[in-house]
This record gives structure tokens, C-alpha cells and sequence, in this order.
């Protein structure tokens, strides 16, 4: 059904425009505008759920590419966790945002940001692909420029900047060859791939990783992600962890194992798991290091990110669907741990954790999300991440380097070493006598309940979530491998 | 039969979740409720003893087999221990300030986590089983000021079930089945390298939630910050799901030849364990105790006797409680005799028996004392060094790891981009390196 495939792509945008254009005389701009963006999202994301599987293709340049968009068994989790991540943190917005200078415009670039990731995802021409792969920065960056707080707003913005630059500049040159070579930007099958050589293919598959590395912000490529995540206003932060670093996931899975294909990707096998067994552990020691809350919640991402670059690197259908599984679980479990760490720092005003203390007794429904959160992101059974995690172990071990596999079994044990020690600290001992506890807006409270909640229903029925994950590897690894 | 069975046990959990009641408003009331669910309790213990073929099915992870809960012999035996277990429990707590709702909530929980884990006939629902009974002996034990402890105890626990997931895994892809019993048997006859590394890892799981050394911790700080009643909930079950799950690995341990070193693993642990409790101050007695009896499993069950051990688990840990609950202990030698008179039925019971041990024991321990105080001496070192130390080094490595990591990317662009580019030439490297070789 084209038209729901066009409907998907536009209603975001929508959104964006009507949270733009809304006239100064309404005195509640910013909550319209929340109303608005969140009522789109939300029937984008019902419209994702339901349509079937569909294409559709406009003419685009004269006698070049045409402007082609598909919904399949890969693009529909992806897009689904954008939407999820956006929705919930629209939601969260209404509380939070309220009191934001020009807060409706944060709403439209919120919507543009979630529109050029659907049409990433949706894409299916590389032209296409590209530009909404580049969208994605400038909203994301003109959030990060105009409503990020601390003095080195426009520092970090130039790094995060430069550091996703380089990274799409790397990807860019990649599709451009592979364009040149193969005479297509159509994403269809392994056509763009079609003449090119074996060797050259690694040497592709082996940038591709590195460009889309950056997105992803695995280590040694990350280090744009603690200071962009810690700058930006809590509703954007949710959306950077986790819808924005899915791209990283998505973009590595639909061209180095889709399009340029397994075989191409071989050599690098061992290298991939082992760059994504450092990045787990790297991440959990800076999580644990770290001083600044909105930090440690930052770095698990480089770390949770770590096994999904586990899990493509073994190259199996059992990994791929477990990377497909850890993207939309972390997506959820990063949303609902930003959005409680939003929660306690707008409560306390404070986010050096050696200056929090206590939330336990003064702030428990903020102490009992997060702690929610973070069993959940340490993959105890029933949350969702722990199908994740066991599809990754178990493609680890039926990969023939069985060191990996163990070590791999043993990286949920920092995963929980970081996020207990994070609940742990925040909630333990005596609140601070001069740390001040105000309540903060219902729509923040009930966004982050819904996102936990939302963890936690998907890991009691997780046939859904492997169902997309493993329709997703089918069509990566037709017949298995 | 069975929906019975956990309908009884969702309501012994209401009943638990109902003990949080303020018992100056409503005494009667929450001394009533305790009784319903005592009795409620034990209503599945007779439901349990009258088992039937009726079972539960599961699958809520729907591509792997389905398993099922039947009523097994062996595992509805032990599951009555746990819910007898339960019902103490609850009845003792009479005589406790009101707990957190959490902290009641989590004893049912526990209970219902041990049933299903007990009779459950899939590896994989187990394991999601025992991740529930370890969270909930954990939140059971937690106290005021002890999150440091918590922290630790949670990670050995949980290193524990990574192990068993380990196990898991290995012998799932090797035999293609997660039915326990058929793995384990496929497992047994095989023999080879995959059973070697699950029998190893599912030794490693069964070391932990036995709480032997110096995997002990956890059962320490479990002895240390709870009251007794609760301490004996929580240091039961998940050990005596330990010791089944010995018991489970047995066909792998015989067929693999590691029955002698267990026993004289197990032996070496007890003989350690009971000088160290000789030589433990009061309160730390029973920890040591305990752990001697954990290590007692190595030695009866791999020696074909499991079910003597297993019947008489949680008995034996409720005389050791008695003997030497540190509360008693200071009560009996007056230091609390004016703050804390012997109102209950439960503290004269247990100072006779008290009065038995030091009776019984003193001596032995004077014998003792003279025989091993070097030994003693070098195991406390020892014991100091591996368990505590050695845990908190691991920690304050892990911080001082991730601090120079810190150091190294200062946030500075420049500085940052030098250290990007830095380790990407190395992964080049490497990969070049690797793809030559």
C-alpha cells in the first residue's frame, strides 16, 4: 500500500512544519505543538505496525534516480524504534519542555529529526538514503546548538559536527563508487555491488563499518557521543541514544552485510567482535568512572552498542537477530534511563552523583524507574534486552572462536557492575541536607513509567520482537548461514 | 492440581505483600492475615503431597521448545521444604518491626521462584527462574547502609548465573534440546570438551549459590544485615537450589571422572570452614557453619547419596541458625538481657538450645583452638585477602581503569581526533597483521 508508505514519510514532516509555523499570539505554543508532534508520531508508529510490507517510487532526477522508499522485514523495527524513542520522547517533552524558550520550534526540529530518520530507514536508493542520512545532522545539531546548556555548547556542536561529518563523508565515498562501478544507486538485492571485485568489497565493507562506527559511536569512534548526550536538552538526549545511534546499526546491517554481503565482511569477522567486546567493556569502565549522571547513562551506549557490532561481527542469521533485537531494546531501556535521569536532575537540580544521595526515600518513583531501567539494561530476565543478549551469546558460540564467546558471556557481568553501581549510589544513604527535592510535571512521570513498562511488556511477549528480528536476518541471509 | 498449587502461592504472596500493614492500626487484622496465609502455605504443602500429572505449559519465548511445570518427585519434595521454609517465616515474623512492601514482597517471590525452578523441565525457564530467586534473596537482605555489599553480592550472584547460562548454551547447541533431562543425559554420554565446559561452568554456578569460598560473600553480608528469619529464607533458598542443581549435574560429573576431586575440594572447604567458624567471633559463627554444610554437598551428592543431603537441607540450616543466631548468642551472655527480655516462645527455645551447644561445643572448640591456631591464623589471612580484598581491588581496579581511560580522551577536539586516529591505525594494524597471518 504506497499510500500508507507515503503517509509514514510525511506525517513527521508535518508535524515539524506545523510546530514551526504555529502563529506568537497562542500563549501555549509549546504544548500544541507537543499535542501535535506526538499525535503524528504516535499514527506513524501505529501505520509502521500494520502496513504490509510495500514500495513506492516517484520520479526524482531526470534520467537519475528515482525517489524510492520501501518498508521491509529491515526497515520496520528500525523505524519502529524511532518512533517508539520519539513518541515517548515527545511525551516526556510536554513536561519538560514547557518552560523552554521557543519550545514549539524544539518540537519541530524534534519531528524533522524523526522524519529524516524514517526516511533513512525507509530510503531505497542511495541518493535518497543520503540525503535523509544528512537531515538527521542538521536537525540534530541545530538542537544541540540552539538549546544545549553549558558553556561549551558551540564546541561540542562543532565536534559532533565533525566527527558524524567525517563519518558520512567516509560513507558517502563508498556509495559513490560503489555507484560508479555498478551504474545504480537502487538499493535493491546486491546490485550496487555488481562488478566489483572481492578484495575491493572488504575494503568497503571494512569503511562502511568505520562510517557508520561513528553513528553507532562504538569506541574508538564514540567520543563525540558523552559531550553531545550531556549538552542536550533531556527530550533530545532520549532521542540521540536511542533512535539516532540505530542509524549506526541500521546503515551497517542494509549495505556492509545486505548489499555488499557476508563474504565481503569475512575477513573483518574477528576484528568486529573483538572491537565490540572492547567497546563493551570500555564503555562500562568510563560508565562506572564517570561523575556526571547524564554521562554514565551516556557511555552504556557505548557500551550496549558494543554487542550489537558483537553480533553483526558473527555474521550468522541467530546474530544479526540479535542485533535486531538489542536495537530496539536498548532504544526503549536508554529512552526510560535518560528520561528518569531527567527526572532526578530536574527534581534535585544537581547531576554530580557524589551529590546525590537518598532518592530512595525523597524521590522513589524517579529511584524505582531507574533502578527498573537498569535491571533491565543489565539483561535480567524478563525485560526485553536479556532475548537480545542470549541471541548474541548464542550466535558468539556457534561462531568458531569459542574465547570470544566466553569473554562475550561474560560482558553482561559490566553491564551489571555499571548500572547497579548507579542505582546503588543514587539511591542509597541520606538525601544531602541541602539537596532541595521539588515535584516535577505528571507528563514526565508517566512517560518514564510507560517506557519501562514498555521494556518489560516486550520481554513478557518477546515473539514479537524476535519476530522482527529474525524476519530482519532472513532477509539479510536469505537461507541462513 | 498445580494451578492450585500457585494459586495458594500467588495468595501466600498477597499474604506477604499484606504483612507491610502498620501493625499499631491494624495488629488484629495483620495478625489475622498472617494466619491465612501461614495456612494458605501450608494448603499447598497438602496440595503438594497429594501431587497429580497436571502440569503448566510455557512458552512465552516462543522460538525456543516449550517446557513444562509438572509435579516431579523429587522437586515437589523440595519445594514443601520451601514452603514449609515459608510459612516459619512468616509465623516468626511476628516478632519483627514491619518491613519495607518490597522487602515482604520479595519472600513469596523467592518461594514461587524456588517452585517453579524446582519442577520446571527446561534449562532456559530455569535459569530465568534462578535470575528471580537471586534478585529476591538479594532484595530480601537489604538493609539500611549495606548498598556497597549489595553491589558485590549481586555481581557474584549474578556472575554465577552467567555461568549456568554458559552451561546452557554449550550443551543446547551441542545436543539440540534445552529438556534438562534429556541434555544432561546426551551431555553425560558424550562426554567430550562441550561437557567438560559445561559441567565446569555449571560447577562455577552451583559454587556460588552454595556461597562456598571465596564465593561466600554474598551469604555474609546476607548473615550480617538481616534478621534471622529472613536470613534463613534467603540463605536456604538459593543454596538448596544449588545443591539440586549438583544433584542435576551428577551424570556429567561421573562420566567425566570429577566425583574425587569434589570430595576432596569439599572436604579441604569444610575442614577450612570449621576453623575458621572456631575461630569467628559470634555473629560471623553460623556464616562459616554455613558454608561447611554448603560444602558437604560436594561431598555427599557426587558420592551417589543426594537425597540425604537434599532432605535434610533446610532443617540442618534451621538448627545452625539456632545455635548460633548472633541475637541469641548476645542474649544468652546478658549483654542485651535488659533491653531485650526473652518474651518469646522462639527465644527460649532457642536458648536451651544454646545452652546444648556451648555445653557440647566448648570443649571441641578449645581443642580445636590449640590444634589450628596457625592454620586458623593463615586462613583468615587468606580468606581476608581472597574474599574481601581481592573483590574490592577488582572494583577499585575497574574505577582506576576507567579514570586513565578518562584521562587519555580529556574532551579536548584535538586531543580527541589524535586519539580516534591513533586507534584506528592500530585496528588497521591489526587487521593487517591478522589478515598476513
Amino acid at each position: 500500500m504506497p499510500w500508507m508508505l507515503a503517509l509514514i514519510l510525511i506525517l513527521p514532516w508535518a508535524a515539524s512544519l506545523i510546530s514551526f509555523v504555529l502563529p506568537a499570539r497562542l500563549t501555549k505554543r509549546t504544548r500544541i505543538a507537543g499535542v501535535a508532534t506526538c499525535t503524528a508520531v504516535g499514527a506513524t508508529l501505529v501505520l509502521v505496525i500494520v502496513a504490509p510490507a510495500s514500495s513506492f517510487s516517484l520520479p526524482w532526477i531526470q534520467n537519475g534516480p528515482s525517489f524510492s522508499l520501501v518498508l521491509d522485514a529491515l526497515a520496520r523495527p528500525f523505524a519502529i524504534t524511532v518512533l517508539s524513542v520519539t513518541l515517548l520522547a515527545s511525551l516526556y517533552g510536554l513536561g519538560y519542555l514547557q518552560s523552554f524558550p521557543r519550545g514549539h520550534v524544539v518540537y519541530a526540529l524534534m519531528a524533522a529529526f524523526c522524519g529524516s530518520m524514517v526516511g533513512t530507514v525507509l530510503a531505497h536508493d542511495a541518493l535518497v538514503f543520503f540525503l535523509f542520512w544528512e537531515l538527521m545532522l542538521v536537525a540534530s545539531s541545530l538542537l544541540l546548538l540552539w538549546w544545549g546548556s553549558g558553556e561549551q555548547v558551540g564546541r561540542i556542536t562543532f565536534k559532533y559536527v565533525l566527527y558524524t561529518q567525517l563519518g558520512s563523508l567516509t560513507v558517502l565515498g563508498v556509495l559513490a563508487y560503489m555507484a560508479v562501478h555498478s551504474g545504480t544507486t537502487d538499493m535493491t538485492g546486491q546490485a550496487m555491488a555488481a562488478g566489483i571485485p572481492a578484495t575491493t568489497l572488504t575494503w568497503l565493507a571494512g569503511l562502511l563499518v568505520l562510517g557508520f562506527g561513528v553513528k553507532l559511536a562504538v569506541f574508538p569512534l564514540h567520543t563525540w557521543l558523552p559531550d553531545a548526550h550531556s549538552i542536550a536538552p533531556m527530550p533530545v538526549t532520549v532521542m540521540l541514544a536511542g533512535a539516532m545511534l540505530s542509524m549506526g546499526a541500521y546503515g551497517m546491517m542494509r549495505f556492509a552485510v545486505g548489499i555488499l554481503g557476508v563474504a565481503a565482511l569475512q575477513p573483518l569477522q574477528v576484528p568486529l567482535m573483538i572491537a565490540g567486546l572492547v567497546s563493551q567493556i570500555y564503555g562500562a569502565l568510563m560508565a562506572i568512572s564517570s561523575h556526571d549522571i547524564k554521562r554514565i547513562v551516556a557511555y552504556s551506549s557505548v557500551s550496549q552498542m558494543g554487542y550489537v557490532l558483537f553480533a553483526i561481527g558473527t555474521l550468522s542469521e541467530a546474530g544479526l537477530t540479535g542485533a535486531v533485537m538489542q536495537v530496539v531494546t536498548h532504544g526503549l531501556i536508554k529512552a526510560a534511563l535518560f528520561m528518569a535521569v531527567g527526572w532526578i536532575m530536574l527534581a534535585t537540580s544537581r547531576r554530580n552523583i557524589e551529590r546525590i544521595r537518598g532518592l530512595a526515600r525523597v524521590l522513589p518513583g524517579a529511584g524505582l524507574w531507574l533502578a527498573l531501567g537498569a535491571m533491565a539494561i543489565a539483561g535480567l530476565p524478563p525485560f526485553a534486552a536479556f532475548y537480545g543478549e542470549l541471541q548474541i551469546i548464542l550466535a558468539g558460540f556457534a561462531a568458531p572462536y569459542s574465547l570470544l564467546a566466553v569473554l562475550e558471556l561474560l560482558a553482561p557481568l559490566a553491564t551489571t557492575m555499571y548500572a547497579v553501581w548507579l542505582v546503588v549510589r543514587v539511591n542509597s544513604g541520606q538525601a544531602p541536607l541541602d539537596m532541595a527535592v521539588q515535584q516535577v510535571p505528571a507528563a514526565m512521570r508517566w512517560s518514564t513509567a510507560a517506557a519501562v513498562l514498555l521494556v518489560l511488556i516486550l520481554g513478557l511477549f518477546p515473539g514479537l520482537l524476535y519476530g522482527w528480528g529474525s524476519a530482519a536476518a532472513g532477509l539479510l541471509i536469505p537461507g541462513g548461514a | 492440581m498445580i494451578y492450585f498449587i500457585m494459586a495458594t502461592l500467588a495468595l501466600a504472596l498477597a499474604g506477604g505483600l499484606l504483612r507491610t500493614l502498620p501493625a499499631p492500626v491494624t495488629a488484629k487484622r495483620a495478625r489475622l492475615l498472617r494466619m491465612v496465609a501461614v495456612a494458605v502455605a501450608l494448603a499447598a504443602l497438602v496440595a503438594l503431597v497429594h501431587r497429580d500429572a497436571s502440569t503448566i505449559n510455557l512458552g512465552w519465548i516462543p522460538w525456543i521448545e516449550p517446557g513444562v511445570i509438572a509435579l516431579d518427585e523429587r522437586g515437589t519434595e523440595l519445594s514443601g521444604l520451601a514452603i514449609l521454609g515459608y510459612a516459619l517465616l512468616l509465623w516468626q515474623d511476628a516478632d519483627q518491626p514491619a518491613s519495607a512492601w518490597w522487602q515482604a514482597l520479595a519472600a513469596p517471590i523467592l518461594l514461587a521462584a524456588s517452585f517453579a525452578a524446582l519442577n520446571v523441565n527446561h534449562f532456559l525457564y530455569r535459569y530465568a527462574f534462578l535470575e528471580a530467586a537471586a534478585l529476591a534473596t538479594l532484595v530480601m537482605t537489604v538493609r539500611r547502609g549495606n548498598w556497597r555489599d549489595l553491589v558485590g553480592s549481586f555481581l557474584t550472584l549474578r556472575l554465577g548465573d552467567l555461568a549456568l547460562l554458559g552451561a546452557i548454551i554449550v550443551l543446547w547447541q551441542a545436543h539440540d534440546t534445552l529438556l534438562i533431562s534429556p541434555m544432561l543425559a546426551a551431555a553425560a554420554q558424550a562426554a567430550d570438551g562441550t561437557t567438560w565446559l559445561a559441567v565446569l561452568m555449571g560447577l562455577l554456578a552451583v559454587w556460588i549459590k552454595l556461597g562456598l569460598y571465596p564465593f561466600d560473600r554474598w551469604l555474609a553480608v546476607a548473615g550480617e544485615i538481616a534478621s534471622p528469619e529472613r536470613w534463613s529464607a534467603a540463605t536456604a533458598g538459593l543454596p538448596l537450589l544449588g545443591a539440586y542443581l549438583l544433584y542435576r549435574l551428577e551424570g556429567g560429573i561421573q562420566a567425566l571422572h570429577l566425583t574425587t576431586p569434589l570430595v576432596v575440594a569439599g572436604a579441604g572447604i569444610m575442614i577450612w570452614a570449621l576453623i575458621c567458624a572456631v575461630r569467628a567471633e559470634s555473629r560471623l559463627r553460623l556464616h562459616h557453619l554455613e558454608v561447611a554444610h554448603g560444602a558437604l554437598a560436594l561431598v555427599i551428592v557426587p558420592l551417589g547419596w543426594p537425597y540425604a543431603y537434599l532432605y535434610s537441607f533446610m532443617p540442618l540450616r534451621g538448627v545452625l541458625m539456632i545455635l548460633s543466631a548472633p541475637r541469641v548468642v548476645d542474649e544468652a551472655r546478658g549483654e542485651y538481657a535488659d533491653n531485650a527480655p526473652l518474651n518469646t516462645r522462639w527465644d527460649r527455645l532457642s536458648i536451651a538450645a544454646l545452652f546444648v551447644e556451648t555445653r557440647l561445643l566448648e570443649p571441641l572448640n578449645a581443642w580445636v583452638w590449640h590444634l589450628t591456631e596457625s592454620a586458623s591464623r593463615a586462613a583468615s589471612a587468606i580468606d581476608e585477602h581472597v574474599l574481601e580484598k581481592g573483590f574490592v581491588n577488582v572494583q577499585r581496579s575497574a574505577l582506576e581503569v576507567g579514570r586513565r581511560l578518562r584521562r587519555l580522551h580529556t574532551g579536548k577536539l584535538r586531543a580527541n581526533l589524535a586519539w580516534m586516529a591513533g586507534l584506528i591505525v592500530l585496528a588497521l594494524a591489526f587487521v593487517a597483521v591478522f589478515s598476513l597471518l
